[in-house]
């Protein structure tokens, strides 16, 4: 089947365009894009704060912190031995991965959902 | 003396574009003057209010300002906002009107107190559509979209496009027959 138009709805639908006036919409849109740019700077700010007052309030250095948690992250879940399974498994096999290929699977289950309403 | 942004409404879109890639504020603004009036008329067509529409075309602008970088070629705009808009567009549908039912016909929206004669009579005709079927009809008839680049930007199998659209003009026909006779004076 090819693609069939109508011609007397696509005549109807010509008839209809109206050309917008868009001084006060596009004085809109630029102020959007300047408040998006303050909030964006005003987090990164908000961020910055936050983590001097954390490394200020429990005296940790931060590299030690990120060692710390990576240590945990990379722990493995299951004892494979050194064989080449335990080699092939390495990416998954603790709880960074884990954690990554759940949050991949809830989101691809909550787009099918959605889809699917 | 004159400054470069007065010379932008005479400017070719290619290079604006540019221009706008480089974070340049003045010529996003063009842009956005001369792409308003088709987004925010696609927007209208597909959900009916005038508010929202201008809400989910500002949102279609923003986006572009964020990842204007990620548009390859200059020219390719137009299509990228169409992309962006129906995206946008389904996007709210999921949100906010997931619970509403595909299949059955809708009561006219009477908010539409900018557009007049045909304008409104075409967009109380639509609005008695499904949002699927009148997203598909609004991207035929007056994006002049075909129908697998229908499927295509909506993710949506060709065969549904398919019905959709047969059966949207079938029921816009019956809705706008008197029009149709005074077009089909008008030809003849």
């Amino acid at each position: 089947m090819t693609n069939e138009w109508d011609a007397q709805l696509q005549t109807l639908f010509a008839d209809s365009k109206n050309e917008l006036d868009g001084e006060g919409f596009t004085g809109r849109v630029v102020a959007g894009t300047l408040s998006r740019r303050n909030r964006l700077i005003a987090g990164i700010a908000g961020m910055a704060l936050v983590l001097a007052i954390c490394i200020w309030v429990f005296n940790v250095p931060v590299w030690e912190m990120v060692q710390q948690v990576s240590l945990v992250f990379t722990i493995s879940l299951f004892d494979l031995g050194e064989g080449w399974v335990a080699w092939a498994l390495s990416p998954v096999n603790n709880i960074a991965g884990v954690l990554l290929l759940s949050v991949k699977a809830i989101r691809i289950l909550r787009k099918r959902a959605l889809r699917s309403m | 003396m004159r400054k470069a942004q007065d010379y932008y409404p005479k400017c070719p879109e290619p290079i604006i574009v540019s221009l706008a890639r480089t974070g340049d504020r003045a010529a996003f603004e063009e842009l956005v003057r001369r792409r308003q009036s088709s987004v925010r008329n696609l927007m209208r067509r597909c959900c009916g209010d005038i508010t929202l529409a201008d809400d989910l075309a500002q949102q279609v602008f923003l986006q572009l300002w964020s990842k204007i970088h990620t548009l390859k070629q200059a020219g390719a705009l137009g299509g990228w906002l169409k992309r962006v808009a129906v995206s946008i567009w389904l996007q709210y549908l999921r949100k906010n009107d997931a619970l509403r039912g595909a299949d059955e016909l809708e009561e006219p929206d009477h908010a539409h107190n900018e557009t007049t004669g045909m304008g409104m009579d075409l967009d109380l005709a639509l609005a008695t559509l499904p949002n699927t079927v009148r997203l598909c009809i609004v991207l035929s008839y007056q994006e002049g979209m075909t129908h697998a680049e229908i499927a295509e930007i909506t993710d949506t199998p060709l065969g549904t496009v398919k019905s959709h659209i047969n059966r949207g003009s079938q029921r816009l026909k019956e809705i706008l027959s008197p029009y149709r006779e005074n077009t089909a004076e008008k030809t003849s």
